[in-house]
C-alpha cells in the first residue's frame, strides 16, 4: 500500500491470524493510533475498501493489475459514480461534495449535500445466504379464502425456532389481498398518528384572571396617582396574574378513523414487511429453553434484524417463550388481536405463526366483503369472523 | 327472556314484602294477620316448577341477519334486471377493474359546485395510463370531443369530465370486467 498516511501502515501495525472458520481475525495491534482505522483485537476482517479519489491513474492501474494477477477478479466490486447509491454503506460518512454525483446527472444519483450514517445498511443481512431456490419444499398451507382470479398468492418459507440453525420446513401461501396490497404510506402515516393521538388527554390547565386568587379590588384610583390605570391585580399583564389564552382543562384529542382505513393500514403494514424481507413465518412458538440468550443467538445467527415482534393466536402462549422475552427489551410477544401498525413500525422484524396467519387473513378479509354496519358488531350476527 | 321476567317479578315481590316489614311496625295488629293476596304468592309457587327450554330460540335466531354480502347465483349472460356477472377469465389487458362489494362495476358520477359533472372509475389495478388512453379513445368516438381526464396514481382512480357512467359501465362490462 502506498504510504501516504502518517504512522505505520496497515500491514505493519496489525497481526492477522486465521480463525477456525477460515476468516481473518486481528490477533494484536501494534503502533500508532492513526493507522489503525479503529480496529481492535478480535475484529474479523471481511473486506477492504480502497478509495481511488486521491490516487493517480498509474497507482489505480497498479492496484487493479495486482488484483487481476492474483485471480481476485470475482471478489472485487468496482464502483463507478452511478453505482454510488447502491454501495453507500462502504464509504465514509462525510464526503466532499465534488466526489458524489450531482442530483441532476442521473436517476439514481444522490444529492451532493446528503449525509448518510455508516450504519444505515446492515451489510450482514444483505450477505445472508438465501434459502435453496429449488421448489422441493412442500406447501404447508393454502389460502382458505378465495383468491381473486387475476391474482395469485404470495409465498414465503416456514421456519422453526427449535434449533438455532435448522432449515426451512416448507412454504406457505399468503393471500394477496392481505400480504400484497399496494403500499400507501399516507394511510400508514394516518393510522400511526391516530394511534398516538386518540388516547391522548392533555391535562395542562392554567388559571384565567377570574380564577386567580385575589384581584377583585381596583388597586389604586383611576386618576391622579401618577401610576398607570388598572382594574385588578390579576389581569394578564400583571406579574402573578391569570393567563389569557392558555391551555384550559383536560383536553381530549379523541377521534376515530373509519374502520376500513384502520384495516387497510394493517394490511399495508403486513405487505410492506413481507416486501422488505422482514416477515418470517414460524410453525409454532415452542423453544427448547427459557433462556433469553438462545433467542438472541438465533436472531443474530439468522440475521433477522434488531428488534423482533412475535405474534401468536390464543390466550395461552408457550411458557418458554414468555419467560425468554420477559427480560428482553427488543423482542416482544403479543397475541394476534393485539397486532397494530405502531408496533409493526417500531419493531424491525415480524414473526407470525401459521395460526396467526390464518386468524389475520380471516379477520382482515372479512372487511372486504361485509355489509355496512346495521347495528354494532358487538351484538350477534350469524357469520362474524 | 321469560325466565328473566319471572325472576324480576320475584325480586319485586321480595322487595315489596321487605318494604312492608320495614315501614309497618307501628300499625301491625298482633292477633289478626292480614295476608296480602297478590300475584307474588301464585308466582312464588310456580317458581319452583319452572323449566328451561331452548327450542324457541330458533324463532329469534332466524331473524339475525348475516354480515357478509352473498355471492350472486350463476347467470349466463345478463340477468333479468340487467346485471351482468364478470367474465370467468379476466380479460387480457394491462389493467384490471375489480367489482365493488355488491358485485357492481365501480363507475360513479359526481356533481360539485352545483354544475361540475365528473365520472369516477375506482378500483383500478395495473397500468392505469393504458386505461386512461382507452377511455379517452372510446369517449372520443362517442362524443367527438377530447375530454379532460385526471389520473390519481396513489388511489388508482380515474376521473373524466362529464357524466358517462352508463356508457362506461356498458363498455367495461363488454370488455369482461
Amino acid at each position: 500500500m502506498p504510504g501516504h498516511r502518517r504512522g505505520r501502515s496497515l500491514s505493519e501495525g496489525l497481526m492477522l491470524e486465521e480463525s477456525e472458520k477460515g476468516g481473518l481475525v486481528v490477533s494484536s495491534v501494534i503502533g500508532g493510533s492513526s493507522g489503525n482505522h479503529g480496529l481492535k483485537e478480535g475484529d474479523e476482517i471481511v473486506g477492504a475498501t480502497i478509495n481511488f479519489d486521491q490516487l493517480s491513474k498509474d497507482d489505480v492501474l497498479k492496484i487493479l493489475k495486482l488484483m487481476d494477477d492474483n485471480g481476485f477478479d470475482k471478489k472485487v466490486q468496482v464502483l463507478t459514480k452511478n453505482n454510488l447509491s447502491k454501495s453507500m454503506g462502504t464509504l465514509d460518512s462525510i464526503k466532499a461534495p465534488e466526489e458524489l454525483a450531482s442530483s441532476f446527472s442521473g436517476e439514481d444519483a444522490l444529492p451532493s449535500n446528503l449525509r448518510i450514517p455508516s450504519n444505515l445498511v446492515d451489510r450482514a443481512r444483505a450477505e445472508r445466504p438465501p434459502p435453496p431456490s429449488d421448489s422441493s419444499l412442500p406447501v404447508l398451507r393454502r389460502c382458505d379464502a378465495a383468491v381473486p382470479v387475476h391474482l395469485s398468492p404470495v409465498q414465503t418459507w416456514v421456519e422453526t425456532l427449535e434449533r438455532r440453525d435448522s432449515k426451512q420446513l416448507g412454504l406457505v401461501d399468503l393471500h394477496p389481498d392481505v400480504f400484497a396490497v399496494p403500499t400507501r404510506i399516507d394511510i400508514l402515516h394516518e393510522v400511526e398518528l391516530w394511534q398516538r393521538n386518540f388516547k391522548r388527554i392533555s391535562r395542562a390547565h392554567t388559571k384565567v384572571r377570574s380564577e386567580v386568587r385575589g384581584g377583585g379590588k381596583k388597586p389604586w384610583r383611576q386618576k391622579g396617582s401618577g401610576k398607570a390605570r388598572h382594574g385588578s391585580i390579576r389581569s394578564p399583564i400583571w406579574r402573578g396574574g391569570g393567563v389569557s389564552h392558555g391551555p384550559r382543562g383536560p383536553t381530549s384529542f379523541y377521534y376515530m378513523l373509519p374502520m376500513r382505513v384502520r384495516v387497510q393500514g394493517l394490511k399495508i403494514a403486513l405487505s410492506s414487511k413481507l416486501a422488505q424481507d422482514y416477515l418470517h413465518v414460524v410453525d409454532t412458538l415452542n423453544i427448547p429453553t427459557p433462556d433469553p440468550q438462545y433467542l438472541m443467538d438465533l436472531i443474530r445467527y439468522r440475521h433477522w434484524g434488531e428488534s423482533v415482534l412475535i405474534v401468536d393466536v390464543g390466550e395461552e402462549l408457550p411458557e418458554n417463550i414468555l419467560q425468554a422475552t420477559e427480560s428482553l427489551k427488543t423482542v416482544n410477544v403479543i397475541p394476534a388481536i393485539g397486532l397494530n401498525v405502531h408496533s409493526m413500525l417500531k419493531h424491525e422484524v415480524l414473526v407470525l405463526t401459521l395460526e396467526a396467519v390464518k386468524f389475520l387473513e380471516n379477520k382482515l378479509l372479512w372487511h372486504d366483503e361485509r355489509f355496512t354496519l346495521l347495528y354494532p358488531f358487538k351484538l350477534p350476527y350469524t357469520d362474524l369472523p | 327472556m321469560s325466565l328473566s321476567f319471572i325472576h324480576r317479578s320475584a325480586m319485586l315481590c321480595r322487595g315489596f314484602r321487605a318494604s312492608l316489614n320495614l315501614y309497618d311496625h307501628t300499625t301491625r295488629i298482633p292477633n289478626t294477620t292480614i295476608w296480602l293476596r297478590t300475584l307474588c304468592s301464585s308466582v312464588g309457587e310456580a317458581n319452583t316448577r319452572i323449566l328451561q327450554s331452548t327450542e324457541e330460540y330458533k324463532f329469534v335466531e332466524r331473524l339475525i341477519p348475516p354480515s357478509r354480502v352473498p355471492i350472486p347465483p350463476k347467470h349466463d349472460g345478463p340477468s333479468p334486471s340487467g346485471w351482468t356477472p364478470p367474465s370467468e377469465v379476466p380479460p387480457a389487458l394491462p389493467y384490471m377493474i375489480r367489482r365493488s362489494r355488491m358485485h357492481n362495476v365501480p363507475v360513479y358520477t359526481d356533481l360539485t359546485h352545483g354544475s361540475r359533472k365528473t365520472t369516477l372509475v375506482r378500483k383500478v389495478e395495473g397500468d392505469i395510463w393504458a386505461l386512461e388512453k382507452d377511455v379517452k379513445e372510446y369517449l372520443q368516438q362517442l362524443t367527438g370531443k377530447d375530454l379532460p381526464t385526471q389520473v390519481n396514481e396513489v388511489t388508482m382512480t380515474l376521473r373524466v369530465k362529464g357524466h358517462f357512467d352508463t356508457e362506461l359501465k356498458k363498455w367495461l362490462v363488454e370488455k369482461g370486467f
